[in-house]
């Protein structure tokens, strides 16, 4: 006999959030279950020690906020009742196949395989036992929910309300991740957000004007977030440690059969076929550490790296500059110094696994997706509105950094002084 | 495949268009070029042009001048000259081929005919122009 059951779970961010029927059996499976042993920002803990928040939250909180706007454009007649059926399955399972410690290990397999956790995650809603099989249940199809993950759905509007500047996750997460840590301005009105959105003709999102000012306040928000949480010296430290200690442990043949199959794209899909794939979350790799330091296994460097990692004694920031620029030269030039800053450790011998070279751009507005304003008839892109404060923020943010091995910290300053001459 | 690569092909062999257009143009290219020879590099979402990668948007944006190689140039210029042929107008050529051999490969749910999902899409394409950028894709 089958009880159709609701669940009522209470979020720290939206209330309670109720799971209807068939949405509980998801939540129940395995590889959902998985979500509460992935932090939602991995390293963050070592900063804002409340950041503890996992993906498990972060994927409820965005179903949440997704059923809202979806029945918003159902009553404006953008979107059918299956649509909201597909963009609640989405939204819920849009995190289904990220890799433990998030973006440290995302990095991994993107820099080794390209492969990001938005292919693991269709390739679950698709092929995991219980989750395809609960989905059908509902009267959806799974590859249609995989389709809206990866962008691929026919219908545009649904890719652009689960993937583009101002899409349910994003709204979820910059809330959360702004309460986690203590970081009061990175938090945003939500709510006038998602009681204004709106779909154009064409499928793009738009709001009015008189939504602008959280507009606004979101973009700006986001911007607080980067610097102070996302690109953090010291998390983006750690980040790197654990890419270096992961790559270390799955070519080291003492410790490479103890990550199995977690080494490549086709054994995580095996894993995930066969249903073991709930078995891989930060617990996992965490206790691998634990259990290399404490059994001397694998070389002395991973050794080393492992216990820095876990008693807090990480990488040290040699070089740390952030730039706010909307100058392509100017992020020309500083990218050309971390080509040179790389060519100078290769040519003195200095491996990767001891001192890294860290360099990134972040784009404020996504130039050929900006959020759309209805003013005076016509849909203008957010920077286009004379009296937007958007208009006055800076395209980019430029982060260079070096981070050395303390054994290695004064080689690496020496590099760091020849080349930016300070 | 650079971005940088790509802008200085459509840049050389179609010198008219610039900025939002020329971006088009080099993400359409791209997808093609990715597609036709297996290296996967960028993800695509399919948007309201088609076909949209937002990493290569953002490579695209800090690319600085750089030499394309004589075999991107090679394949890049035939698919521009094939599909701008077909279509009467390059960029429109490769908006419709690169939207088409989405259409048929990988959006979902499936259309049955992407030719007509791609005229009811987009009303301003004549069926003549997208019937011959279809017919040159399956041929290739």
């Amino acid at each position: 006999m089958t009880i159709n059951r609701s669940k009522y779970v209470f979020d720290e961010l939206h209330g309670f959030i109720e799971l209807g029927p068939g949405i509980v059996d998801i939540v129940d499976s395995p590889a959902f279950q998985r979500l509460r042993r992935i932090k939602q920002l991995a390293q963050a803990w070592l900063v804002y020690p409340g950041a503890v928040h996992t993906r498990f939250s972060h994927s409820l909180g965005v179903m949440r906020v997704m059923d809202i706007l979806a029945a918003r454009l159902v009553r404006e007649g953008h979107l059918s009742r299956d649509d909201a059926l597909v963009l609640r399955l989405a939204a819920l399972l849009h995190d289904i196949g990220h890799t433990p410690y998030s973006h440290a290990l995302e990095m991994y397999f993107h820099n080794r395989f390209r492969l990001r956790h938005e292919e693991l995650g269709r390739y679950v809603i698709e092929n995991d036992p219980t989750i395809s099989e609960k989905i059908k249940g509902l009267g959806a199809d799974p590859r249609e929910v995989a389709a809206v993950v990866g962008g691929v759905h026919s219908n545009v509007t649904l890719n652009m309300l689960m993937s583009s500047d101002l899409d349910a996750d994003r709204l979820d997460y910059l809330m959360r991740d702004a309460l986690h840590t203590g970081v009061v301005y990175g938090r945003i009105d939500v709510d006038r957000i998602v009681n204004t959105l709106t779909v154009t003709a064409d499928g793009r999102l738009a709001v009015p004007m008189k939504a602008i000012h959280a507009v606004e306040s979101f973009y700006i928000a986001r911007l607080h977030m980067y610097r102070a949480v996302y690109y953090h010296k010291t998390i983006t430290g750690y980040q790197l440690l654990m890419e270096t200690i992961y790559e270390l442990l799955a070519n080291d043949p003492d410790t490479s059969t103890l990550l199995e199959p977690y080494t490549s794209p086709d054994g995580i899909k095996r894993a995930i076929r066969e249903g073991t794939f709930f078995a891989w979350d930060d617990y996992y790799i965490g206790g691998l550490l634990n259990y290399v330091v404490s059994h001397k296994l694998g070389r002395g460097e991973l050794r080393e790296l492992a216990s820095m990692y876990l008693n807090r004694r990480g990488l040290r920031t040699v070089l740390n500059r952030t730039y706010f620029t909307s100058d392509i030269e100017q992020e020309a030039e500083i990218r050309e110094k971390a080509r040179e800053i790389k060519e100078e450790l290769v040519m003195r011998g200095i491996s990767p696994t001891h001192v890294r070279v860290y360099y990134d751009t972040v784009d404020i507005l996504e130039e050929d997706e900006q959020v759309l304003v209805l003013h005076d008839g016509k849909e203008e892109p957010i920077s286009s509105i004379e009296s937007s404060i958007i208009r006055s923020l800076p395209k980019s943010m430029v982060v260079l950094r070096v981070y050395a091995h303390p054994k290695y910290a004064g080689l690496a300053w020496d590099v760091v002084s020849k080349i930016t001459g300070k | 495949m650079r971005a940088c690569e790509l802008l200085t092909i459509v840049g050389e062999v179609i010198p008219s268009v610039k900025g939002f257009q020329k971006r088009l143009a080099a993400q359409k290219l791209a997808y093609l070029i990715e597609r036709l020879t297996g290296q996967r590099e960028h993800h695509f979402m399919w948007h309201r042009h088609g076909p949209y990668s937002r990493g290569l948007a953002r490579e695209m944006r800090r690319a600085t001048p750089c030499e394309a190689s004589e075999e991107l140039v090679r394949i890049a210029k035939e698919l521009i000259m094939r599909f701008g042929e077909a279509a009467g107008d390059p960029v429109k050529g490769l908006e419709i081929a690169a939207s088409l051999k989405m259409l048929m490969e990988e959006v979902y749910p499936r259309p049955e005919d992407p030719v007509e999902e791609l005229l009811r899409r987009k009303p301003h394409l004549s069926r003549e122009e997208v019937m011959r950028v279809y017919s040159v894709l399956t041929s290739l």
